[in-house]
């Protein structure tokens, strides 16, 4: 798995935060990881743990004067996104790295053709005309197998299934051939017989062309089956990361076990199916110490003072965000 | 909780209507305007404020013009023509902004003006606000031939060209202060009819309603007591707007002869009175339509600042005829 | 489609309908149309034969046929004044009208889309207060007030446009202008707001994602999409410029409809009235046709079902 594979993103010590009444809402905080060839990368967590604001912060789409990257820096091939000219940087997006939407019927422009919002691309990009983006378009809807793509390309994005705009984004995604692809919550809003065919295309598409893939969900059964690594993160910060199947196995954070224990069917645990207690805090108000410890059922003082770094455990490569993680460990192993 | 945020942003950005926030989520709460929130956002805002002092003085003033005007403002002074701002008068006192073509006052007229002009407005968003929110709340409560037969009306009244009716409507029946006030109401009145018929029709499906309904609550006390209080917010932002329009109205008509008669004052009947003189007396009009103006553009900042603040999600739409049953999440017409 | 199309215009032809009726029966309540026309001093045999012979002596219901069968001809009766068909004078003012109504909304919507967008590419900036200052400023604006103090500086003190009248370009500036002030701040701030919409929905992302700089999702996608609610408003802007075209046509002299409703009420010539304000609502009822038609075309939902 670790033959010297090229790393293509790199995000170090990544900060967003956003300014609401409440005060500033840390959205994510000290966030670090890498993506390299032909590796799928899945972030994991509750809904509102800064998924999806770290990905925009990746595609260089925070608005200012409320959306603010305070800190970190963001590496695509060894350069840094966030000091790069705007000019240039919006031009790596597409390009280079492309991205899936959760709802494609919002993510498509409601008043446009799927052929030309696909074609797109190329125009946008290579300056091809629109006629002959339109052609690209249908072979890249053949690609994804929509049916009929020749006649389909001139529909509009409210007459195709859910799952036919899921390949609609993908197509458009792909189209010049990006090194990294990243997926939010590509099959949320897609029912279960549909979400496993997006993920097999997904995975196929990886493999194909040597992407790197982000991968993100609240789900951890979705990518149990195409993920290599695996981030779990909570409140804007990491707790855990590291392979994919070591992580689920034995996991090293009390956050990972509950995620784990509230999907159905799984055989990591022993224990009946028991979601989280509580709820996670309010990004304006995140608790002193690790953020996940009035939820924490091993917590002990300690935890409620001082917020744990994310430290690699020893002779692996993994890494856990916990002050009694080797207690954790034990007891899961 | 994104309610909120776009609500503070748009204190911090004083005039503008909303917020760049990324998502928008339609907000399923209601979100009210309490006292606290408005005297915060209002010292954060310097514009709005600027607004707010001018409109209470302005209101000061028009309330006790009777006795405070400098001058009494009907005295004619055939010596005293087209003096120019700060010529003194033989009492020793100076007139300020002048006098007009019958040696009268100008600040002491626009003085009294100023309680005709907004005393207009008021009274004509009062009629046409209570007609109105009464006639939406009915259709969007009971709905079925009531609500068809009301909402053709508003269809209807809305295709008119209101100016133009109002002009002939006066022209037969008079002009004059009542007439004036319920012509203005009669013309606008289908605007509150449509925003209150929105809300209604959003809230009822609410719990809170169905569950008034289902203890027995009656239909006047559903009105009432759950209906109203929540159509408050986004109705007192439209009556602001309204007072503004009504005002600007009034002035047109007064000013083409056809509101406020001689010899009462009101702003625009000052105007239309100096417009003969534009080149040898240039304060008569400049300053009669200033105060129109200012007056109009501050209860429009105003407005704009409330609607931020109570209507974060900019439910505002409604305010234009057709994005009014087109674009806006209760759908109306379909 | 079609039927959305029909629905509409049947709407239409109920709203001129319902304007007839009222001009009719407001009309009515002037007085008795013989005496207004007769000198003061005529003679009550003479008062009753003209009565006799425009008809006021049927029953009011044959009246009202009788002016409406007139009316949907086109035929509002002989106007006082002129004693030529009212109609044909209000027609054959139409035209300078239409231009000003048509130079005013060339200034501003163009105008406004620009300043909506502009405020939106940099929301919070400088620009954008001063567009939301600038715009509430348009809509407070006293179009005759500052229609005046136009002419004022720019006719009066620098003798650089005519005060008043008719002809070319020159004349047609200032009342442009004033009028254009209103829709200008209306449209600007609907343009705003419904960019600013269009630029928080996800398929705007999407496509910065693709590789698009906020400036050109903010132009290529953002403001086709806003463009529903901005033209509705312009349509609605354009009948209040109808609207207000009666004041601004008395203050330039301006030889429109405007200023030919205010003359013809003055002289009390009930059919020159009656024809003008009907025609001035046919107006507005096809500015609002044409509205609902541009909507449905705009949007693909509505064209395809
Ligand atoms: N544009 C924004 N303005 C304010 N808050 C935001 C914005 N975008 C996201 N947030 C907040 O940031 C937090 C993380 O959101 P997000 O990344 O969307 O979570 P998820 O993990 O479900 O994708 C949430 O609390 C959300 O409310
Ligand atoms: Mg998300």
């Amino acid at each position: 798995m670790t033959h010297g594979r090229e790393v293509l993103v790199e995000v170090n010590n990544l900060s967003v935060e956003f300014q609401t009444t409440e005060g500033v809402l840390r959205a994510v905080t000290g966030l670090s990881y890498t993506v390299s060839q032909g590796e799928t990368v899945a972030i994991l967590g509750e809904s509102g743990s800064g998924k999806s604001v770290s990905i925009e912060a990746l595609m260089g789409i925070i608005d200012p004067p409320n959306g603010r990257i305070t800190s970190g820096e963001i590496r695509f091939r060894g350069t840094n996104l966030l000091t790069m000219p705007t000019t240039l940087r919006h031009r790596i997006n597409g390009e280079h790295i492309a991205m899936i939407f959760q709802d494609a019927l919002a993510a498509l422009n409601p008043s446009q053709t799927v052929g030309k919002q696909i074609g797109e691309m190329f125009t946008l990009h290579r300056g091809i005309r629109h006629r002959e983006a339109f052609q690209y378009a249908i072979e890249l809807m053949n690609r994804v197998r929509i049916p009929a793509a020749a006649k389909r390309a001139h529909c509009y994005p409210h007459e195709f299934s859910g799952g036919m705009r899921q390949r609609i984004m993908i197509a458009t995604a792909i189209a010049l051939e990006p090194e990294v692809l990243i997926a939010d919550e590509p099959t949320t809003a897609l029912d279960v017989t549909v979400q496993s065919q997006i993920m097999d295309l997904l995975t196929e598409l990886r493999t194909e062309r040597n992407m790197g893939l982000v991968l993100i969900s609240h789900d951890l059964g979705v990518v149990a089956d195409v993920a290599d690594r695996v981030l779990v993160m909570y409140a804007g910060q990491i707790m855990e990361c590291g392979p994919l199947r070591e992580v689920y196995r034995t996991p090293s954070h009390p956050y990972t076990i509950g995620l784990l224990n509230s999907i159905p069917n799984n055989q990591s645990t022993q224990e009946r199916l028991q979601p989280i207690k509580g709820l996670p805090p309010s990004p304006v108000a995140i608790p002193p110490g690790c953020p996940f410890h009035p939820r924490c059922p091993s917590a002990i003082e300690l935890c409620h003072r001082v917020l744990p770094s994310l430290e690699k455990l020893p002779g692996t490569n993994r890494a856990s965000a916990c002050h009694r993680k080797h207690e954790v460990l034990d007891n899961a192993g | 909780m994104r309610i909120s945020i776009r609500a503070s942003a748009t204190i911090d950005m004083g005039t503008n209507m909303s917020e760049p926030a990324t998502k928008v989520t339609i907000a399923t709460g209601k979100v009210g305007l309490s006292p606290g929130m408005l005297v915060r956002g209002l010292l954060r805002d310097k514009v709005t404020l600027f607004a707010c002092l001018f409109l209470t003085i302005l209101a000061t003033v028009a309330v006790c013009a009777p006795w405070i005007t400098p001058h009494d403002p009907m005295d004619q002074n055939l010596f005293m023509r087209h003096k120019p701002p700060m010529t003194s008068a033989d009492s020793g006192l100076v007139h300020i902004l002048g006098t007009d073509a019958l040696g009268r006052d100008l600040l002491s007229r626009l003085m009294m003006g100023a309680q005709v002009s907004l005393s207009i407005g008021l009274l004509g968003v009062l009629v046409s606000g209570t007609f109105g929110v009464t006639l939406g709340l009915i259709a969007g409560y009971y709905r079925g031939w009531i609500d068809d037969i009301i909402m053709r009306a508003v269809d209807v009244m809305l295709g008119f060209p209101t100016l133009l009716v109002a002009l002939f409507v006066l022209f037969v029946i008079g002009g004059g202060y009542v007439n004036l006030v319920l012509v203005l109401a009669l013309t606008r009145w289908m605007i509150y009819a449509r925003v209150a018929r929105g809300m209604t029709m959003s809230l009822r499906e609410e719990p809170f309603i169905e569950g008034a309904r289902v203890i027995g609550a009656s239909d006047f006390r559903i009105i009432t007591r759950h209906l109203w209080p929540n159509l408050l917010s986004p109705v007192l932002v439209l009556a602001t707007l309204e007072v503004a329009r009504l005002i600007l109205a009034e002035s047109a008509l007064s000013f083409l002869g056809f509101g406020i008669q001689p010899p009462s004052s009101s702003w625009g009947l000052e105007v239309a009175g100096g417009r003969s003189y534009i080149t040898t007396a240039w304060w008569i009009v400049t300053f009669s339509g200033a105060i129109i103006f200012l007056t109009a553009l501050s209860l429009n900042l105003l407005a704009n600042w409330l609607r931020a603040l109570a209507d974060p999600v900019q439910r505002w739409r409604w305010l234009s005829k057709h994005t009014a049953s087109q674009t806006n999440p209760l759908k109306e017409r379909q | 489609m079609t039927r959305y199309v029909l629905r509409r215009a049947f709407h239409s032809v109920g709203v001129a309908l319902t304007v007839l009726v009222l001009v009719f029966f407001v009309g009515r309540m002037i007085g008795d149309p013989a005496v207004l026309i007769l000198p003061v001093d005529a003679r009550a045999e003479q008062v009753e034969e003209l009565r006799e012979r425009l008809g006021l002596n049927a029953p009011l219901s044959t009246q009202f046929l009788t002016f409406v069968t007139g009316a949907v001809r086109g035929d509002f009766g002989v106007s006082f004044w002129q004693q030529v068909p009212a109609l044909g004078l209000v027609l054959e003012r139409l035209p300078s009208t239409l231009l000003l109504a048509a130079a005013t909304m060339a200034i501003s919507i163009p105008l406004a889309i620009l300043l909506g967008a502009l405020a939106v590419l940099n929301p919070g900036s400088w620009a954008d207060k001063s567009v939301t200052v600038a715009s509430l400023s348009g809509v407070s604006v006293v179009d005759f007030w500052l229609g005046l103090m136009l002419i004022l500086i720019f006719s009066v003190q620098l003798g650089w446009l005519p005060t008043s009248g008719y002809g070319d370009l020159e004349h047609l500036i200032l009342p442009a202008v004033v009028l254009a002030a209103s829709p200008l701040g209306r449209i600007a701030q609907i343009a705003r707001s419904a960019v600013l919409d269009e630029m928080s929905k996800a398929y705007i992302r999407a496509a910065r994602a693709k590789g698009m700089s906020r400036r050109r999702a903010v132009f290529r996608h953002g403001l086709k999409n806003a463009f529903v609610p901005i033209i509705t408003m312009a349509g609605d802007e354009t009948t209040s410029v109808l609207n207000g075209a009666v004041v601004i046509e008395t203050v330039f002299a301006w030889p429109g409809i405007g200023l030919l409703l205010i003359q013809a009420i003055q002289r009390r010539d009930l059919p020159l009235i009656e024809s003008t304000v009907f025609t001035v609502a046919v107006l507005v009822i096809l500015t609002n046709l044409f509205v609902d038609l541009a909507y449905a075309y705009l949007n693909p939902r509505i064209r395809y079902n």
